[in-house]
């Protein structure tokens, strides 16, 4: 007995040490979301399927069993009409037929297919947008309402700058979005071009087609989608529910209609912005948006009830909404997409389930625009590219298992927030690379942010990068756009890349601009080769500030004070001068290398004083002048400059009304105070095991051409395409006729060609850009070469402490001595610690 | 004779196999906490060891004793021990002998005594966020204290931006404390024996002669848990000041604290490490002395 009781006790003791070790196990936390992962189960290959299909647009195209359908616009020169087909393309034998929509709207006016969906029958429920047009001058162009209407980006005659500050002219009715004419040129915010297009209408009809496109019925529906009268009305998508009765998504709410049409009410959207609309699994129509109420920005998926006239239960946690329709799915409710990953998301249980990420797939997700899946598991996915249509087309994916797919070696891109501009990049890296495949991995995590305190989510975002750096999750190669580089540069963080360009076989160091390689440079050691840099400087009256560039901090007081009555910067707060001021001028008050720093003198007390009589906020509201007026005026003093291409500094000599100096941001050495912000910077970690591949993919970077992308705005770095883009600024081709002679206006000057662009102000002050001239171009080029990186981001430590501190002061609660006393105190601790 | 020899042999084998058992029983319950420390404590710590000894935590050159050379040479270093050292003397002893004469007051029969230890033990339940904003609406430039020095003719004081922070975070130190330390006092006031208190009084012995000869020496043990516990805890005041001020406080309350945590944040793992194993070696040395102390003071009176 004695025996049984001591081993009992012995088995229960075994027993529990057993799950305290077991415990440790547990220790330790799951892979993140984001991070990356190669020893994924399945991956989805993709099959590139070629629509060989004149002027198929990707815009609008659905899946409707095995076939890919879409609205096609055909427009007839000479009859001056234009007609729209439903196009209806075979993934199965690609075959390609076109049903013409037989409608018969107003004649006054133009009008296209808003949004469809197909009915069961094979017809179609669609929102057409009609615009007519009264009479309208412009440019000369035989322009007609059809063409302003129908075009699909909405411009009107004439492209537009769309300048910071200005509203450009040309934006036009039959934009994308919907937007009434009230926005267009010739509405009250645009007083410069009142006399392109006047007196127009839009509305809005519900049209059922069967499948041979004929028009079973359609009605007026626009007082009931008109939300607000001053800005027109908004819809974006329609729905079918499995009894076809119509949903459409509009400002004013989600709009019921019964099979024939019947209007039967509006559900109002208060609390979520209803931004897509579909049909579940279970037959009901849905919408998702973010709501309104959450704590977070996300997403939540809310039901139509239909008979009770009113949203229905509400599902949180849908991954997105994009292309403005809901998608069924397969195996659950509903197949989702954002910009990084596909995901199938269930109602019961209100999760979601990542199906695979689109780089994995080598798919850039920024351009997919919609997404199905056929009868076979696999899932199409239509990317458009609009600013490369040859990457546009359609995609689908077959899950297959890893092990039957070719490995590849993974090269991890870390970036704060730079994804987006680099997936074009990586998905052609990818997609011509045997042997490497590039992730990325964002840092900066939104999912839970609230809008408040970007600074902390950055800060936590580069603590987060700074601890993979140091542990053994080293990402291969660091998007430097935002980051402190020098810092990491000192704790050894990336390779030298002088070595690389010195062995690769398709660069050399001579053909970049040497100043930007010095620029990223630390220590002798070439960090960085970022692809393209844009400068950022200030702008005063030559005859005021002098003809030489560069000046300290007090002569640009000195210029203010001597100008009381003149603003130094349109809209400037006492934070955007303490920025402009401390921007590039901490070395006038920390001396890095002995770690003394004199906030206390009488210098910085004066910058405080002066920067205290600026306003603490800028009335924008009361203030209907605007900053060209000003500034010919001579009411504001300066101008900060952003130059990201040859055209942008010709209009400050009209500004300004004679000669500029490019003056730059105040320096305590009088440098040129011009600062150097780069794209796609990239530098390989010395952590990195495939460091050639990181090479390789920084060379395909480099190399490829941006063309005109949006997003990579810039000056290249390489000097040839830079000697290209020059000459290309400053060539100027006019039109000629068929035998090659001059078309000349009716001044008899010759008309030059591509469109040139006009930036409108409020108060009607107006400038047309032109090709730019070699002067201009001399002066971009210079400042090319003496421009140096600009600070962190968000700004330093120094000059938060100082922001901090000086708030006091600025509120009249402290003095000025009291005040430096306390930032002399802690920048010198700041500067001591050996940053 | 030869029997009692071979019982003899089989008792010591007998006794020596069942030590052996019982020491491999008792490894093999030891063994997941030992591995727990090990994980937890152990080998982060030989990490920091490891780390103060080379240039960067991602090349890992070996550089032997420059961090440390580089560390006591850094002014900014220099000017956080000073100002720990100064809290420490200055909070700690404060602490104690505040703690332990509450106890003694609270130890005697006073009206509401419970709901006056009640009293000095809530501010261990607050959290910190309330703390912290406690200490901003009374000690802010324009906070109460300020309001009422102005009530009373005198002039506002930046209370945790000048040479009186340290005070305001010495008064916060002891606001948190107090309550633990005065428990652990009469804890331990209630365990002398009454009847040597007794005899003592018998005795003719002053209050003052039965607390000096008879209660310190049986408090000595508590004496130093307790220090040790304040010592500790004047560490932890880091939370609160760095909620208060930030990375970069008035240089009158930047502690190592404040340092090492700033190297961490601009990823210079080598500089922490070797401000850390300094400050690890200094309380070691206190703490010996502290033990050696406590040792010859109240040995008499332990059992």
């Amino acid at each position: 007995m004695k025996k049984r009781t001591g081993l009992l006790r012995r088995l229960g003791a075994l027993a529990v040490a057993a799950v305290m070790t077991l415990q440790l196990a547990g220790c330790g936390e799951d892979e993140p979301a984001d991070s990356v992962s190669t020893a994924a189960e399945w991956v989805w290959v993709p099959e590139y399927v070629t629509v060989g299909v004149e002027n198929f647009s990707y815009y609008d195209t659905v899946l409707d069993g095995s076939s890919l359908c879409t609205i096609l616009y055909d427009y007839d020169e000479a009859a001056g009409t234009s007609t729209q087909t439903l196009g209806r393309y075979s993934l199965e034998d690609g075959s390609f037929t076109k049903t013409p929509i037989q409608w018969e709207g107003p004649k006054d006016g133009g009008w296209n297919v808003r949004s469809y969906v197909l009915t069961e029958d094979g017809g179609m429920t669609a929102l057409l947008s009609v615009t007519s047009y009264g009479d309208f001058g412009g440019l000369g162009d035989d322009m007609s309402a059809d063409e302003a209407a129908g075009a699909e980006d909405g411009t009107a005659a004439g492209d537009s700058a769309g300048a910071e500050d200005g509203t450009a002219a040309g934006d036009s009715a039959g934009a994308e979005d919907g937007t009434a004419v009230g926005e267009a040129a010739g509405g009250e915010n645009s007083s410069g071009a009142e006399s392109f297009i006047t007196d127009y209408k839009q509305t809005v009809y519900l049209a059922r087609f069967d499948k041979e496109g004929k028009n079973i019925f359609s009605q007026d529906i626009t007082e009931q989608v008109q939300g607000d009268p001053e800005f027109g009305f908004y819809v974006s998508s329609l729905a079918l529910d499995e009894k076809g009765r119509i949903y459409i998504s509009a400002e004013s709410g989600i709009l019921l209609y019964d099979e024939e049409g019947s209007y039967k009410g509006t559900v109002p959207t208060t609390t979520v912005n209803a931004e897509a609309l579909g049909q579940g699994r279970d037959g009901k129509v849905y919408f998702c948006g973010y709501s309104r109420e959450a704590a977070t920005m996300s997403y939540v998926l809310t039901e139509v009830d239909f008979d009770g006239v009113k949203a229905g239960a509400v599902y949180k946690d849908f991954p997105g909404a994009r292309g403005e329709k809901l998608t069924m799915g397969k195996e659950k409710d509903f197949l989702a997409f954002d910009g990084e990953a596909m995901y199938e998301y269930d109602l019961a249980s209100q999760t979601k389930e990542e199906l695979f990420r689109w780089l994995d797939s080598d798919i850039n997700g920024n351009y997919v625009r919609s997404v199905g899946v056929l009868e076979d598991g696999r899932v199409l996915a239509v990317v458009e590219d609009w600013e490369d249509t040859s990457n546009s087309g359609i995609v689908l994916l077959t899950k297959t298992a890893a092990d039957q797919v070719p490995q590849k070696e993974t090269i991890v891109v870390a970036t704060l927030s730079g994804g987006y501009n680099l997936k074009a990049l990586i998905v052609n890296f990818n997609r011509n690379s045997d042997k490497y495949h590039v992730t990325v991995k964002e840092y900066l995590n939104t999912d839970n942010w609230d809008g408040n305190d970007y600074v902390s989510l950055v800060s936590d975002a580069v603590t987060s990068l700074n601890n993979d750096i140091t542990s053994g999750n080293c990402p291969d190669i660091i998007d430097l756009s935002g980051l402190n580089f020098k810092q990491l540069a000192s704790k050894g963080a990336f390779e030298d890349l002088n070595g690389y360009l010195e062995d690769s076989a398709v660069l050399d160091r001579s053909q970049f601009l040497e100043n930007i390689l010095e620029a990223y440079s630390y220590n002798g050691s070439l960090i960085s080769i970022p692809a393209s840099v844009a400068l950022q400087t200030v702008a005063g009256k030559a005859e005021d500030v002098g003809a030489q560039m560069g000046w300290t901090l007090e002569e640009m007081i000195a210029y203010a004070e001597a100008h009381p009555d003149a603003a130094m910067f349109e809209g400037a707060t006492k934070q955007q001068i303490l920025y402009y001021l401390l921007n590039s001028n901490e070395d006038a008050f920390v001396d890095w290398e002995t770690g003394k720093c004199n906030f206390n003198s009488d210098e910085f007390k004066h910058l405080l004083e002066f920067v205290k009589s600026f306003p603490d906020e800028y009335d924008y509201a009361s203030d209907n002048t605007s900053t060209a007026t000003k500034i010919q005026k001579g009411q504001v003093l300066m101008e900060t400059v952003y130059i990201s291409d040859f055209k942008d500094i010709q209009i400050y000599p009209e500004l300004f009304g004679g000669e500029v100096t490019y003056i730059g941001f105040p320096t305590a050495d009088r440098r040129s105070g011009c600062k150097l912000s780069s794209s796609q910077a990239l530098a390989i970690t010395s952590k990195s095991k495939v460091k050639e591949g990181a090479w390789e993919f920084i060379e395909s970077c480099l190399l490829k051409d941006q063309g005109s992308r949006f997003n990579s705005s810039g000056f290249p770095v390489m000097k040839d395409r830079l000697q290209a883009l020059a000459e290309e600024a400053v060539k100027v081709e006019y039109l000629t006729d068929e035998n090659g002679e001059l078309i000349l206006d009716s001044e008899g000057n010759a008309i030059a060609m591509g469109g040139s662009s006009t930036v409108f102000y409020e108060d009607g002050w107006s400038y047309t850009y032109r090709q730019a001239t070699q002067e201009e171009v001399d002066i971009i080029m210079h400042l090319l070469e003496v421009a140096e990186p600009a600070p962190d981001l968000y700004g330093s430590n120094v000059s938060t402490i100082v922001t901090e501190e000086a708030e006091a002061f600025f509120k009249g609660q402290k003095s000025v001595e009291e005040t430096v006393s306390v930032i002399q105190s802690r920048v010198e601790l700041y500067v001591s610690e050996g940053n | 004779m030869k029997k009692k020899q071979k019982n003899e042999d089989k008792i010591h084998i007998k006794t020596t196999r069942r030590t052996r058992k019982l020491k491999l029983s008792s490894g093999a319950f030891i063994l997941p906490s030992f591995l727990g420390v090990m994980a937890f404590f152990i080998l982060p710590f030989l990490v920091v060891v490891v780390y103060s000894l080379v240039d960067s935590p991602i090349t890992n050159n070996f550089v032997l004793f420059e961090n440390y050379k580089y560390t006591m040479g850094n002014s900014a270093f220099k000017t956080a021990v000073v100002n720990t050292f100064t809290f420490s003397v200055a909070a700690v002893p404060l602490a104690v002998v505040l703690s332990l004469l509450l106890a003694i007051v609270l130890d005697t029969k006073l009206p509401f005594r419970s709901q006056f230890r009640t009293f000095f033990l809530s501010p261990m339940m607050v959290p910190v966020a309330s703390i912290v904003l406690i200490w901003q609406v009374l000690f802010h430039y324009n906070g109460a204290v300020n309001e009422v020095l102005m009530a009373l003719g005198g002039r506002k004081i930046d209370w945790i931006k000048s040479d009186y922070a340290l005070i305001v975070v010495v008064i916060l130190f002891l606001w948190k404390n107090l309550g633990y330390n005065m428990i652990m006092f009469m804890a331990a006031l209630a365990s002398i024996p009454r009847d040597i208190l007794e005899v003592a009084r018998l005795e003719s012995a002053t209050p003052l002669q039965t607390f000096f000869y008879i209660k310190i020496r049986y408090l000595s043990s508590t004496l130093l848990f307790v220090t040790i516990m304040s010592l500790i805890s004047s560490f932890k005041i880091f939370r609160e000041v760095y909620l208060l001020t930030g990375d970069h406080p008035y240089d009158s309350i930047y502690t190592l604290q404040h340092f090492m945590n700033n190297k961490f944040k601009s990823l210079d793992y080598p500089t922490l490490s070797s401000a850390a194993i300094l400050m690890s070696l200094v309380m070691i040395v206190i703490i010996g002395i502290l033990f050696v102390t406590e040792n010859r003071f109240g040995k008499d009176v332990e059992g």
